[in-house]
């Protein structure tokens, strides 16, 4: 089910009031319904692939609980590595198995062999890369002691499917969202009105920007080889903000649905496009991805701590596996390198975490330095972008050769008026609100107009543009 | 909860009132395809009958001079093409059920009409004009039905906003029609076809998969217009020479054959050299247009006759 979509229109609602009205104070319930709901959710898609959530949960569940029992580390250490065997497994059989029988049969053949092995025509299931990461979590975090198994197998379950953020995060962490499974739910006024401005501005970002970007990017990318060079450095640009809408508006959404049932998600993005540098670009985009690299992949290598040369290999590790954790294309591998050698510098020049406020914090306007800072990080960023965006990367190439050509005889495309007001105003509102969540109009009446101009908008650019996927689902 | 549920249902109530009062105070003729909203006109008003009512797709709408026609036939005859994304049952319906006594209807079909398999849904094309003249929802099947129900709040949110985007801006991009109906823009502008290296046949993969669907429209559209005291008869579509393939024809003889349709012309009459297509394979230019209807009026009088 797409939350930009009719059918989430009815079956929030639904929900929302059983939840409320039906269930209130019977907290095993309300429990219940959120996990049923969220199988709705899911299998609206594809009901089959409920079955690979339902294993995974059943595995962690009960692999957690036996841990716990173990009385020997080596035991611990067996069942959390039956853990990592299955969900990692699981994984890379629907991800990755082409990816790699592919590039086998293309190493064989580059070297002179003949190889013979057949591809499986293989459906890859919608958020396996995130609910597995979040259930690996769990199962990390009882191995470590940090927290107790859950031994309630309903709120465990509600805790792996939490509809909201199953598909496309954010990837929550046991520690946070498990035990809010626990608690006593009390509607909060306050909390429920951020989250419908939370999911008016999600879904302003996803229905108006994004979209809006997405049908010059695809004209664009897909025929690169026609346009000239202001064209294709306009592409990059609009996927910059495709992209960026697409997935923090996703997240915006799951956030702002959560708290209208009383939970809190972790935030996931902090306007990243305002970063002074790479390393701080990577502290503001998907937080609950690159946290989650940070904790259970870089920290145990090593981290920041040793010699050079391992804290350089621990960074070009992070970001190639981040690479391939977005999709089992060497395109998003070439993504991580590119951000790896981007982030290297910083850290040689121990600079990595110069920026840690907020750009002009305290000022209406940034600094020329701080603006240099920001429009060059911006730049890189989009730079690495067209290899995320690029089917494949000698496509990826080609584009960034086509910029670098020089003709008049190709065509200038999506210079659009609309699109690139669109793309102001947008950024206006972020950069006003680069240290809250939404924006916050202290005058009613200005507040009113403010969120009927942006449920206007999403309703035209909802019926104008069909309605598309979330760029995240396919990881 | 009380709070919350009070503004989110206040918000509800203001956001609907605001559009509401802007939807009314808007026009909805500047909505759809104009020049198809004109045409339809010609069935729907009294106009001059006995009449000859022509139909098709685009073909019929670019490659037809129905003055040049008129004259030549000593009688009325109107151009009632609909682009070829309005689905040809609702067409047929539509026209073959608002014929008077003694009038004519000539479908010409495009080739790859005789492949297609009505699935059912509704193109945006077909939606609006629909929204336009809901009097012709009765013309769609019970499924196109229900997807034109569902589709109406997102027609009623882009006329709104078609017109708001009038009020700032008069540049409306409309193929001007003649006072019977036909393309007349392109005739004065340059063509812009090449000639193709292979068929449409080829192209799109036909391989003599004919579709009963239409064969079945047909049949009825011939039957609707027969109880209305009417004629129906079907002609062949002028196409380039270098998109014509020789399995059309066979596979047109098989369709017909038995079928108790009245066919006028034969495939052949209509291929024009590539020099005469405008920018379609079945758009003629103002050259082409002329010897096709010269060619349709011989085949009308020849065919017409023998009734």
């Amino acid at each position: 089910m797409l939350f930009n979509s009719l059918a989430f229109l009815i079956f929030l609602p639904i929900v929302f009031s059983c939840y409320w009205f039906l269930l209130q104070k019977q907290l095993r319930y309300q429990n219940i319904l959120i996990l049923g709901a969220s199988y709705v959710f899911y299998g609206w898609w594809d009901w089959r692939f409920l079955s690979l959530i339902i294993f995974s949960t059943i595995v962690d569940y009960s692999v957690a609980k036996a841990m716990h029992k173990a009385t020997s580390d080596s035991k611990r250490k067996y069942f959390l590595y039956i853990s990592l065997a299955i969900n990692l497994g699981l994984l890379g059989f629907f991800k990755y198995f082409n990816f790699f029988i592919e590039s086998w049969v293309d190493l064989s053949q580059s070297i002179g062999l003949r190889a013979n092995i057949s591809t499986l025509s293989i459906i890859l299931p919608v958020g396996i890369s995130f609910y597995t990461f979040q259930t690996l979590s769990y199962t990390i975090d009882v191995y470590r002691r940090k927290i107790e198994p859950e031994t309630d197998i309903i709120k465990f379950s509600a805790f792996v499917a939490f509809f909201p953020q199953l598909v496309a995060g954010p990837i929550e962490r046991a520690s946070n969202l498990l035990p809010q499974f626990s608690l006593k739910r009390t509607f909060s006024y306050e909390k429920a009105v951020s989250g419908v401005q939370l999911i008016l501005w999600g879904l302003f970002k996803k229905v108006v920007i994004a979209d809006s970007c997405a049908t010059y990017v695809n004209i664009i990318f897909e025929n690169s080889e026609n346009y000239n060079s202001s064209t294709l450095i306009l592409g990059a640009i609009f996927f910059a903000f495709q992209i960026y809408g697409d997935f923090s508006g996703y997240s915006d959404i799951a956030i702002g649905v959560a708290r209208l049932f009383g939970f809190d998600l972790m935030t996931n993005f902090k306007k990243p496009y305002f970063s002074r540098d790479i390393a701080e670009f990577w502290r503001r985009w998907h937080i609950s991805l690159s946290t989650w690299f940070r904790d259970y992949v870089y920290i145990p290598l090593g981290g920041s701590k040793g010699s050079l040369g391992i804290k350089i290999r621990n960074v070009f590790i992070i970001f190639l596996v981040s690479g391939f954790w977005h999709g089992a294309n060497l395109t998003f591998i070439f993504w991580g390198l590119l951000n790896a050698l981007f982030f290297i510098p910083l850290l040689l020049l121990n600079k990595n975490r110069s920026n840690t406020n907020t750009v002009a914090e305290n000022h209406v306007f940034p600094s020329l330095y701080e603006l240099y800072q920001v429009v060059s990080t911006f730049i890189i960023v989009t730079f690495a972008w067209i290899f995320f965006r690029a089917e494949n990367l000698k496509a990826a190439f080609t584009y960034l050769q086509h910029i670098f050509e020089w003709t008049t005889d190709k065509i200038t495309y999506g210079w659009n008026l609309e699109i690139l007001i669109l793309l102001i105003l947008f950024i206006v509102i972020e950069w006003v609100t680069r240290t809250k969540e939404t924006l916050q109009l202290q005058n009613p009446y200005f507040r009113w107009i403010y969120y009927i101009g942006i449920t206007q908008l999403i309703l035209f650019y909802g019926a104008k543009n069909n309605v598309v996927d979330f760029i995240y689902f396919q990881f | 909860m009380k709070q919350f549920l009070k503004k989110i249902t206040l918000f509800g109530i203001v956001f609907i009132v605001v559009n509401a009062l802007i939807f009314v105070s808007l026009q909805r003729e500047s909505f759809g395809l104009v020049t198809e909203n004109n045409r339809t006109s010609f069935i729907e008003n009294q106009v001059h009958t006995p009449k000859i009512i022509i139909s098709g797709g685009s073909n019929v709408g670019y490659s037809l001079d129905s003055e040049l026609l008129s004259k030549n036939l000593q009688q009325e005859v109107y151009n009632v093409s609909f682009s070829i994304s309005h689905d040809y049952e609702y067409v047929l319906n539509y026209i073959a059920s608002s014929l008077k006594k003694n009038d004519t209807f000539l479908y010409i079909p495009e080739y790859d009409q005789y492949y297609i398999n009505n699935e059912n849904t509704m193109s945006d094309a077909l939606c609006v004009s629909i929204y336009n003249k809901p009097s012709t929802f009765q013309y769609l099947n019970f499924q196109q039905k229900i997807n034109f129900l569902t589709k109406v709040p997102k027609l009623n949110i882009l006329l709104l906003y078609k017109n708001l985007k009038h009020l700032v801006s008069n540049k409306t991009i409309m193929l001007k029609t003649d006072n019977r109906g036909d393309y007349v823009t392109h005739l004065e502008q340059s063509a812009t076809w090449k000639k193709s290296a292979i068929t449409r046949y080829e192209k799109y993969k036909y391989d003599h998969k004919l579709s009963n669907q239409f064969k079945n429209a047909l049949l009825k559209a011939q039957k609707i217009a027969e109880s209305n005291g009417a004629i129906f008869y079907i002609s062949y579509p002028s196409i380039a020479q270098s998109q014509y393939d020789e399995r059309f024809s066979k596979d047109l003889k098989k369709f017909y054959k038995n079928s108790g349709l009245k066919l006028i012309g034969q495939p052949e009459t209509y291929i024009f050299s590539d020099d005469l297509i405008f920018d379609h394979p079945y758009h003629l230019t103002k050259e082409g247009r002329k010897k096709r209807t010269q060619f349709l009026t011989k085949d009308i009088q020849k065919g017409f006759t023998q009734k």
